[in-house]
C-alpha cells in the first residue's frame, strides 16, 4: 500500500487540498485497490440512504413552534377579559331581580348588539390611542 | 436570489418573522431525521427526537449566537439525544472504540480485504446488504458513516466532540467491516 492509499476517502468526499488531491489523482489510474475502494465507497453512499421525514412529524413541529402574532397577543387575553366581564355584568343586572322573567331571543339579541357596539367602539379609541402613539 | 443563512433566518424569526423558523425546519428536516432514524431505527423514536430537537432550539432561539453554527448544533442535539434513547433502552454504547488520533486508521491497510465477491450482487442486493452490514457496526463507527453523508469529517468531529484522526478512523474501520459482512455473505 502506498501512501497515497490512505488518502482514498478523503479523495472520495473531496477533502484533500490541492496538492494532496493531484498527488491522488496521479496516483488513482494505477492503483487497482483504490479503484476498487472508491467503487465500494459509492455504493456505500447510495446504498445508505435512510428515509425522509415524515410529513407528520414537520408539521408538528411547526404547530408547536407556531409564533403568536402581535394583534392575537393583545386581543387573546382582551377577548377574554371582556367575556369575564360582560358575563358578570349581565349576572349582576339579571340575578338579584326575583320579577325578572328569563330573556327571550329578543334580549338577548339587544343585549349582544348593545355590547358588540360598545366593544368596537373601545376598539376603535384603543386602536387609535395606539395609532397616535406609534 | 440568493438563499438566506441560517443565522439570517433565525435573525428574522427573532425579529418576529415565523417564517424563518420554518424555513429552519424545513433546510434540515431530511438531513437530519435520516441521521437519526439510521441511529435509533425507530420510527416512533426517531419522531420524538427530531421533535425535541428544533423544540430545544425554538426554547433557547433568543440565546442563540449568529456563529454560522447552526447545522453543527442541531446535529448535537440530536446526537445527544440519541444517546440519551440508547441510556434509556440500556443498550451498550461504545463512544470510541479506536486508537487515539485515528492511528488504527493509518496502520490498517486497505490491502486487507479482498474485494472480488461484491462484484457478482446485483445493485439492489448490493444496497440491501449494505444497509444489513450497517446496522451490525459498532454504533460509533456507524455514526460516524451515516452522519459523514451531511457534512465534512471535521464537523463531523465538532458535532461528535472527539478528534478528527479517531472519527476518520472509525469510518474506515466502519466500511472495512461492511466489506468483510459483504464477503462473508457472499462466502455462503
Amino acid at each position: 500500500m502506498k501512501k497515497e492509499c490512505e488518502n482514498v476517502t478523503l479523495y472520495f468526499y473531496g477533502e484533500l487540498d490541492q496538492e494532496e488531491m493531484t498527488a491522488f489523482k496521479a496516483h488513482l489510474p494505477h492503483c487497482p485497490l483504490c479503484q476498487k475502494e472508491l467503487s465500494f465507497l459509492e455504493n456505500v453512499q447510495t446504498a445508505l440512504v435512510p428515509p425522509a421525514a415524515p410529513q407528520n412529524v414537520v408539521n408538528a413541529v411547526l404547530a408547536q413552534t407556531k409564533k403568536v402574532s402581535f394583534w392575537q397577543k393583545i386581543f387573546r387575553p382582551a377577548l377574554g377579559i371582556g367575556a369575564a366581564l360582560a358575563a358578570g355584568v349581565f349576572f349582576l343586572v339579571m340575578g338579584p331581580n326575583p320579577s325578572q322573567t328569563a330573556p327571550d331571543n329578543t334580549d338577548w339579541l339587544a343585549y349582544v348588539s348593545v355590547q358588540s357596539d360598545e366593544d368596537f367602539n373601545n376598539f376603535a379609541q384603543e386602536f387609535e390611542i395606539f395609532e397616535n402613539e406609534f | 436570489m440568493k438563499m438566506k443563512t441560517d443565522d439570517e433566518l433565525i435573525a428574522a424569526f427573532q425579529n418576529g418573522n415565523p417564517e424563518g423558523f420554518n424555513e429552519l425546519v424545513y433546510r434540515y428536516k431530511n438531513t437530519l431525521y435520516q441521521y437519526i432514524w439510521a441511529m435509533v431505527h425507530d420510527e416512533g423514536a426517531a419522531g420524538d427526537i427530531f421533535q425535541e430537537v428544533f423544540l430545544g432550539l425554538y426554547r433557547r432561539i433568543s440565546d442563540y449566537r449568529p456563529e454560522g453554527k447552526l447545522k453543527s448544533y442541531l446535529f448535537t442535539s440530536a446526537h445527544n439525544r440519541i444517546l440519551n434513547f440508547f441510556r434509556d433502552q440500556k443498550q451498550e454504547v461504545s463512544l470510541d472504540d479506536t486508537d487515539e488520533e485515528g492511528k488504527a486508521y493509518l496502520q490498517e491497510e486497505i490491502a486487507g480485504t479482498d474485494p472480488q465477491p461484491l462484484e457478482h450482487l446485483e445493485q439492489a442486493e448490493l444496497a440491501e446488504k449494505l444497509k444489513q452490514a450497517a446496522l451490525k457496526l459498532p454504533q460509533a463507527q456507524r455514526e460516524v458513516i451515516y452522519l459523514k453523508q451531511y457534512m465534512t469529517f471535521r464537523e463531523a468531529a465538532e458535532t461528535l466532540n472527539r478528534p478528527l484522526g479517531s472519527v476518520l478512523a472509525d469510518h474506515h474501520r466502519g466500511i472495512q467491516k461492511m466489506k468483510q459482512f459483504l464477503q462473508k455473505e457472499a462466502a455462503l
